[in-house]
């Protein structure tokens, strides 16, 4: 029964993960956005969600939306002045966007409730039916399938050509008649919703959140996962999401002291992104032939 | 006039590129822009399609004012380039670059969703229409090879299809038969006249004396920023300060 339990939870963090690598695979795999701030989305999504169920009784199915919303308004606000930057820049402003994003989190008490966190957020309920356990599971990979489903048609698509067409050589794409700032802004957008999504999924599995689930550090689990997997590959964001997940559990029940697990943890990531990115630079999904037409 | 420059100026941290350039290109004519090293033609390219902004004078497409104008917005009023440097979507297909070409429902986000069989559909005759211009160039058996993976020679042919692809009025060509060989030459050549012959106007920069005398209908000759001699072919053969600022000046 336990493991049962353990298993669901592993699994329900391996969907939460999968959004947030797909949203941030199109952002910085497709469209070449190096975004540093996606977990700030994450937090938004989590944070709004949570807040209004908790304060105005809205139910779950519309927090998760007006997460995404809310997320993806940050997104664009954020997007405007930085996609005009170029790679570094535009890297350093969305780590400056998560940090003030987790410091408002962190600061903002009458609000958030601070480092405390916000106790109690409700589970989701459909027609009477309240989704805990495997059923949330299945919650979880339906939005799994969806974002999926979103993310391949876009990259499939003619949009999405010109998202790759910018990530390649923005100056020649503009002389092709394509605002490169629109397409990226667009891109982050979206990529923003989903994480959003992903947050409010996240804060209703978990029925409590703190700022402390939406540091950089997280941020940077998942530019892993992306990178791990394969930049511009969709497959390589699903895989590298269950993978870096999956592979710190055995970690979890080595005899040794929480506060050198953690850093064991940080250490193996370290490890195997420089040993990837040496042996495997496509990453270990990525490197596929070119589509045809 | 289709394109019309007037009194043209640009510098860069004090390097005059571009000095009071003055010239103008008809409908339906193939011009040649000429002048040794560093006179400034790339420049004027990039002047006219926005990807450097003019300190002065003006730019003047179907008599419209291009200064101020972005590139994507330059570009959809009918003006395509090639680049000196090969600027291709190395990453992607053949097929891909000359897609981008196109501007299209299928680009905007929204309607991939709410009206996917009208996009499938457009996506089908943009690539059908895209294959008739890869084979003018003779790359259609290359259309699923990243772009990165053709030869020199064939990046040069493919970024003039994607070019032509965009179905610009103006097409301008930076150096197209630079380090072609004399086959490829000649097919550019023979490309060159059938957009002339569809009623496309052409614009280009070359070095190679004999390729542009062939062709031309008229030449521009730029020396230090601005235009020193226009005139057709022979004008510009028999023009004593072309061969000056080719040559250098006999003291
Ligand atoms: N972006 C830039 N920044 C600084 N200087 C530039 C820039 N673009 C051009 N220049 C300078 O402007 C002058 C004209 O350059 P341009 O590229 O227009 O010459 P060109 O006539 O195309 O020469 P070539 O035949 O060698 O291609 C050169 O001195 C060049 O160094
Ligand atoms: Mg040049």
């Amino acid at each position: 029964m336990a493991l049962e339990a353990y298993l669901i939870h592993i699994l329900i963090l391996v969907g939460i993960y999968i959004i947030l690598a797909l949203a941030l695979q199109l952002a910085m795999g497709f469209t070449g956005l190096l975004n540093i701030g996606h977990v700030a989305f994450y937090g938004i999504g989590a944070y709004t969600s949570a807040l209004l169920a908790l304060n105005l009784g809205v139910p779950f199915w519309f927090g998760l939306i007006i997460g995404g919303l809310v997320a993806s308004i940050f997104g664009i606000l954020l997007a405007i002045p930085t996609t005009k930057l170029k790679g570094d820049y535009l890297a350093i402003g969305t780590l400056g966007f998560a940090i003030i994003i987790f410091s408002i989190l962190q600061n903002w008490i009458s609000l958030t409730n601070g480092p405390l966190g916000l106790p109690g957020i409700p589970k989701p309920i459909l027609f009477g039916f309240k989704f805990t356990g495997f059923s949330y599971l299945i919650l979880v990979y339906v939005f799994v399938l969806i974002t999926y489903w979103i993310v391949k048609k876009i990259v499939k698509s003619p949009f999405g050509r010109v998202l790759k067409a910018v990530k390649d050589d923005e100056l020649a794409a503009s002389s092709l008649g394509k605002n490169p700032i629109k397409y990226k802004i667009i891109a982050f957008a979206v990529s923003a919703f989903l994480a959003g999504i992903a947050g409010s999924l996240y804060a209703h599995y978990i029925s409590f959140i703190d700022p402390s689930s939406f540091t950089i550090l997280e941020s940077i689990l998942i530019i892993s996962m992306v990178i791990i997997g394969g930049l511009g590959s969709i497959g390589g964001a699903i895989f590298g999401a269950a993978f870096l997940i999956l592979i710190q559990e055995p970690i979890r029940f080595l005899p040794l002291p929480s506060s050198v697990l953690g850093a064991l943890r940080q250490m193996i990531y370290s490890g195997l992104l420089i040993i990837l990115l040496i042996f495997k630079p496509k990453g270990l999904w990525g490197g596929k032939n070119a589509s045809r037409n | 006039m289709l394109l019309e420059i007037k009194k043209l100026e640009k510098s860069f941290d004090g390097i005059k590129a571009v000095t009071g350039c003055d010239f103008a290109v008809k409908e339906n004519e193939i011009a040649a822009l000429i002048g040794p090293n560093g006179a400034g033609k790339t420049t004027v390219f990039n002047l006219i399609t926005g990807l450097v902004k003019p300190d002065n004078g003006e730019i003047l497409f179907k008599g419209e004012l291009l200064n101020g104008l972005e590139p994507h917005e330059i570009s959809s009023l009918g003006i395509a380039r090639t680049f000196q440097l090969i600027r291709l979507f190395p990453e992607l297909s053949v097929m891909e670059n000359l897609l981008l070409a196109k501007q299209k429902q299928g680009e905007r986000l929204i309607k991939n969703f709410t009206k996917p069989n009208f996009i499938k559909k457009e996506e089908l005759s943009n690539i059908d229409r895209c294959l008739e211009f890869l084979k003018l160039v003779g790359l259609e058996e290359k259309r699923n090879e990243f772009a990165k993976n053709l030869s020199y020679g064939q990046q040069k042919l493919l970024e003039i299809a994607r070019a032509m692809s965009t179905e610009a009025d103006l097409i301008l060509l930076d150096e197209p038969v630079a380090g072609v060989n004399p086959v490829m030459r000649d097919k550019i050549k023979r490309i060159i006249f059938d957009l002339k012959k569809q009623g496309k106007t052409i614009l280009f920069i070359e070095h190679d004396m004999k390729f542009l005398m062939d062709i031309s209908d008229k030449i521009i000759v730029m020396d230090h920023g601005e235009e020193i001699a226009i005139g057709t072919p022979q004008e510009i053969q028999n023009n004593k300060q072309v061969a000056e600022a080719y040559l250098g000046r006999k003291k």
